[in-house]
């Protein structure tokens, strides 16, 4: 089934990047009103990463779809309809954004990509 | 996690011939991206660092070892810290391939004392290999493929594609790195003479796609058996249908 094409690629659900946000997201449901100075803003900051930075696939004639598709969910850990639904952006609009995070975050993504022969690459997100 | 799980092993019985050919492909990828790119200064090596900021001038290397950023000054700093790692990964993944199929008969050095008790099964006549300096007798294998080394040869198995596309002229990134001419690629819908099913449900309808691979598939059929181009064309569509048939297998049915 077709979701929100935009939401794509903006959240990483099963990557083990945002794992380490939830112990900051459960902590603050459960504090009361007194927070120490600075804590809100902390919690604020890791609510919200900076993503600045998009990996994006290019389309390859030469790659097997179900293959590009099996590469999305073994890399960033994407359930098989979220794969197959970013598979099928890059084939018929040529390119699609696979994930965001920081420039570090997104030059490993790029280099697994590399490693299975997707084509990929790295740039700011300029929006 | 609500998706069906997914199996990470497959089947497969290879003839002594589909035995040759991978090993053969194999051997050529290791050969190639084992080659430098440009001279080596030896305090990167020391380092781990290639030096390489430049892409590889050859096609097929600078197919399999592209550009992570279209700018090129970014596109030279990856390069330069990280090419090496990945053509290490990417001749791992090879060197798998070819270990697991010369090794199934017991004659890699380490256990040639296992010899032939595996093999001699069907009718496949056998195919002689010649490895270094002596000949090997190359019989049909079926082999279990699973976990890591699976990925391995999905991702070997794809740049052999590659590097057979690069040489058969099918599509890609022909202008070294920059993705400037990507509208005209589309990605192949399944391999030959393979239905992808689990797609048509998507309402897609990759026609574009399928024409241009009609049209490459037609260019290679009209050709005389004797041209060589052929028979590579003939060895691109067989990969493409292995892998296809090993992602099948990796599905579990509904």
């Amino acid at each position: 089934m077709p979701q929100t094409g935009n939401s794509l690629g903006r959240s990483r659900t099963l990557a083990p990047a945002s794992a380490h946000n939830c112990p900051v997201i459960k902590a603050q449901s459960t504090l009361d009103t007194e927070l120490p100075p600075g804590l809100e803003e902390l919690i604020e900051s890791d609510i919200r990463p900076d993503r600045p930075w998009l990996c994006i696939v290019w389309d390859d004639p030469v790659n097997l779809m179900n293959y590009v598709t099996k590469v999305f969910m073994m890399v960033f850990g994407y359930p098989r309809h979220k794969a197959t639904e970013l598979m099928l952006k890059v084939h018929t609009e040529g390119k699609a954004v696979v994930s965001t995070g920081t420039r570090e975050e997104m030059e490993r993504d790029v280099a697994k990509l590399h490693e299975y022969g997707l084509w990929a690459t790295i740039q700011r997100d300029d929006e | 996690m609500s998706d069906r799980e997914e199996i990470e092993r497959v089947r497969h019985t290879f003839s002594s011939q589909e035995r040759y050919v991978l090993i053969n492909l194999a051997e050529q990828i290791l050969e190639l991206l084992g080659q430098s790119s440009i001279s080596r200064d030896p305090l990167h090596d020391i380092v781990g660092i290639s030096g390489n900021e430049l892409p590889p001038d050859d096609p097929v290397l600078k197919r399999l070892l592209p550009s992570a950023y279209t700018e090129l000054q970014d596109a030279a700093e990856f390069r330069r810290y990280t090419e090496d790692a990945l053509r290490d990964r990417k001749r791992a993944h090879a060197g798998r391939i070819r270990e697991m199929l010369i090794d199934a008969d017991g004659l890699f050095e380490s256990q040639s004392s296992r010899g032939s008790a595996e093999s001699g099964e069907g009718i496949d006549t056998g195919m002689v290999f010649v490895h270094g300096e002596s000949e090997i007798q190359l019989s049909a294998l079926d082999m279990e493929i699973a976990g890591e080394d699976l990925w391995a040869w999905l991702g070997a198995l794809n740049d052999m594609r590659l590097a057979l596309a690069v040489r058969l002229d099918i599509g890609g990134p022909t202008m070294g790195d920059l993705p400037n001419n990507a509208h005209r690629a589309t990605m192949t819908p399944a391999g030959d003479g393979v239905t992808n099913e689990g797609l048509t449900n998507e309402g897609e309808s990759p026609n574009a796609a399928n024409s241009s691979q009609e049209a490459i598939h037609r260019k290679y059929e009209l050709m005389t058996e004797s041209d060589p181009m052929k028979a590579v064309y003939a060895v691109y569509s067989w990969l493409g249908w292995l892998q296809e048939d090993f992602l099948k297998q990796m599905e579990k049915p509904e």
